[in-house]
């Protein structure tokens, strides 16, 4: 049974990086806002469909991947502004539900423009997988792996180092006080879903060499990308990744090792733990404010 | 004052629309005399099954615009009534009931997905109207009901005839990987019981979730027993990822997947791993490949060219299962009239009808009469679906 293990690890750590990318859209957001946004699935659903369809127009990669990414970033402005802000200051519960009406529209528009059926993008980096200790790589995981990575390093440097990033973490502690100082809260919150739109829509580029794109794969995604930001404190970036490389091990780890085919409901399992045991998240308590 | 000229323009309007319509109202109905004999159709034409739905709808509006050219059945016209499902259960059930008691259709087709013809067919029984189910789920008529019949060869015959290929190349073991729902557990059971009989053990079995994003790890669960050939029983995107996932994980051996893979997003995603993949199928896929001797081959390229010059799609096998369903429906009208003991009775005898799924031998233990020589294996060979010989 151990010559399995480097196999469970390295799926694990493939899996992680999807959870982990998706996590850290719901981070941004969270973080700025106080919002959980569901519809964060969604947005790489939408990236990736984009994608490949204007691939089938025979645009470069590059330039669809580019495209659909704005496309995406103007998708996640107009959540914000459409059905996000006219609620501003509303009860945080409020605003959740409003994040799953804009998910399940989205869905809904999904399936009617691209129907039911699974679209595929190219690997980035074609060949053959990555051989590790006995267990195998496909090349397009090291580039989900490397772009999470550059993004906490991103988002590290632009909250620590930056002064707009230093005043979205002052609007995340007391926006009444940034107001009083001249930063707007909703400009803020603008920006926010619309980076955490982008980031999305990368995620879902990213993944769909390995996944495959369909309407709706935005909710499972979106789910487990919750988990794995639920259990790095929900406020902070380089745990909520690790919670994403978490849930992809233990996931691969119980299939490999327990029984296969269950892997959501146990990720779900982790989650309740998780929520019993410690609100705040078990990688770090209370760590919202240094987000 | 600029009310009255405005009021002029539209009775000028109305008594020009009231022309036309006067104009058009003569004309006699095309199909024939009398009232129309109506058939009742219910497809998931949206929701996550319209990739299967539409062109079963689709295939019932061309046929009938074909049955109202050819002047309806016995004198009087056709009208085949089409509702949408939207893929849901419990809409299936209140669309047949409406279609059953509101407008009197004779007979219904339809229940793309086995949960929709599994609820319609209860309706049916209760009802005891005719109802052919497009969906492919075995329990569908096994054992047989007497107002149910079913047009698609049932997942067990596809599993039969899966088999035959791990004959053929000689695999005394496989491993299988299934999606872990009604259609993969019928697989499981199906290839596992005729692999017992032929001598084709079964060695390892490993379900997944239709969500799941990586199967590397049943595939690494499965290279441990070393079977001859890995058997997968999904439908894309799972399908094509299991395919990936071996071939990544440097298996060589022969994959057989299931007729789920009958689309060409399967090919899409799986890229060169599909290459050299085998499935059984209905012959439509390959209809261009069939030798002339073929008893289907004129019906599937007739239909396939009548379904791509009245849309704009290719036909596929799921329209395929509605078009046997209407027009065996059609033939039954033909010779017993609009009563639907009397249609039941028929189709239960139907003997040697060609339709695209095959050539049906219906009998009263056998509400499907369709076998595995109803089905070809198909291999993907350059990106393209050619038959395995």
């Amino acid at each position: 049974m151990l010559a399995l293990l480097p196999q469970l690890l390295l799926t694990g750590i493939t899996i992680g990086s999807i959870y982990a990318l998706i996590a850290l859209g719901f981070v941004l957001i969270y973080g700025v806002t106080g919002i959980l946004n569901f519809a964060q699935g969604e947005f790489s659903m939408l990236g990736a469909l984009v994608c490949a369809t204007l691939l089938a127009w025979h645009l470069p990669l590059a330039t669809a991947a580019l495209i659909s990414v704005a496309a995406t970033c103007v998708l996640g402005a107009l959540t914000e502004r459409l059905a996000v802000e006219p609620a501003f200051g509303a009860h945080p519960l409020t605003l959740i539900i409003i994040t799953f009406g804009v998910s399940m529209a989205l869905r809904g528009l999904a399936l009617m423009l691209w129907g039911a059926d699974p679209y595929a993008l190219p690997e980035f980096t074609p060949g053959p997988p990555l051989v590790l200790l006995g267990g195998v790589l496909v090349r397009q995981a090291v580039w989900a792996i490397g772009l999470s990575v550059a993004v906490v390093g991103a988002l590290f440097t632009f909250f620590v180092r930056t002064v707009p990033g230093a005043a979205v973490r002052a609007c995340a502690d007391n926006a009444f006080a940034c107001r009083l100082v001249g930063i707007s809260p909703r400009r803020v919150s603008l920006a926010a879903f619309t980076l955490s739109a982008a980031l999305g829509a990368v995620a879902g580029i990213v993944i769909t060499p390995i996944t495959g794109a369909t309407y709706d794969m935005g909710l499972g995604l979106g789910l487990k990308g919750f988990v794995a930001a639920v259990i790095g404190g929900l406020g902070n970036a380089p745990a909520a990744v690790v919670g994403g490389y978490l849930v992809g091990i233990i996931e691969s780890l119980a299939t490999g090792y327990l029984v296969p085919g269950y892997a959501g409901a146990i990720t779900f399992l982790v989650l309740l733990a998780v929520l019993f045991l410690q609100r705040e998240g078990v990688l770090h308590g209370a760590q919202r404010r240094q987000a | 004052m600029t009310a009255r000229p405005l009021s002029r323009r539209l009775i000028i309007l109305a008594a020009a629309a009231a022309g036309t319509a006067g104009l058009l109202a003569p004309a006699p109905p095309a199909g024939g005399q009398g009232a129309p004999i109506k058939i009742g159709t219910v497809f998931a034409v949206t929701g996550p099954a319209s990739s299967l739905g539409k062109p079963e709808k689709d295939t019932a509006t061309m046929l009938q615009s074909q049955l109202q050219s050819a002047g309806g059945i016995g004198g009087r016209p056709v009208q085949i009534i089409s509702y949408d499902s939207e893929t849901d259960p419990t809409k299936a059930v209140l669309l047949i009931k409406k279609a059953v008691t509101e407008d009197n259709a004779v007979a219904v087709v339809g229940g793309t997905t086995s949960p929709e013809s599994q609820a319609m067919a209860d309706y049916a029984m209760a009802a005891e109207v005719p109802f052919m189910s497009v969906a492919a789920s075995t329990t569908l008529s096994v054992p047989t009901r007497a107002w149910v019949f079913q047009t698609p060869q049932r997942n067990a015959t596809a599993a039969a005839k899966a088999l035959e290929y791990l004959v053929a190349i000689h695999a005394k073991t496989f491993a299988f990987l299934y999606r872990n729902d009604d259609f993969g557990q019928d697989g499981l059971v199906a290839l596992r019981t005729y692999g017992l009989h032929q001598g084709v053990a079964l060695v390892d079995a490993e379900p997944f979730a239709a969500t799941d994003t990586d199967l590397s790890v049943q595939v690494a669960r499965a290279r441990v027993k070393n079977p001859d050939a890995m058997v997968v029983w999904s439908t894309p995107p799972t399908a094509s990822i299991a395919a990936k996932n071996i071939r990544q994980l440097g298996i060589r051996a022969p994959i057989l997947e299931s007729h789920g893979i009958a689309n060409r997003a399967f090919i899409q995603l799986a890229g060169p791993a599909a290459e050299g993949v085998v499935f059984p199928a209905g012959k439509l896929l390959v209809a261009g490949r069939l030798p002339a001797g073929d008893p289907q081959k004129a019906l599937l390229e007739k239909y396939a060219s009548d379904f791509e010059a009245a849309n704009r799609y290719a036909a596929s096998t799921f329209g395929g299962h509605a078009y046997d369903g209407i027009t065996m429906l059609a033939d039954a009208l033909r010779h017993v009239g609009p009563d639907k003991a009397r249609i039941r009775e028929y189709l239960e005898h139907v003997r040697g009808f060609i339709g695209t799924g095959g050539t049906f031998n219906m009998s009263p233990q056998d509400h499907n009469g369709l076998g595995t020589r109803d089905m070809v294996l198909v291999v993907i060979k350059n990106g393209a679906w050619d038959l395995w010989k």
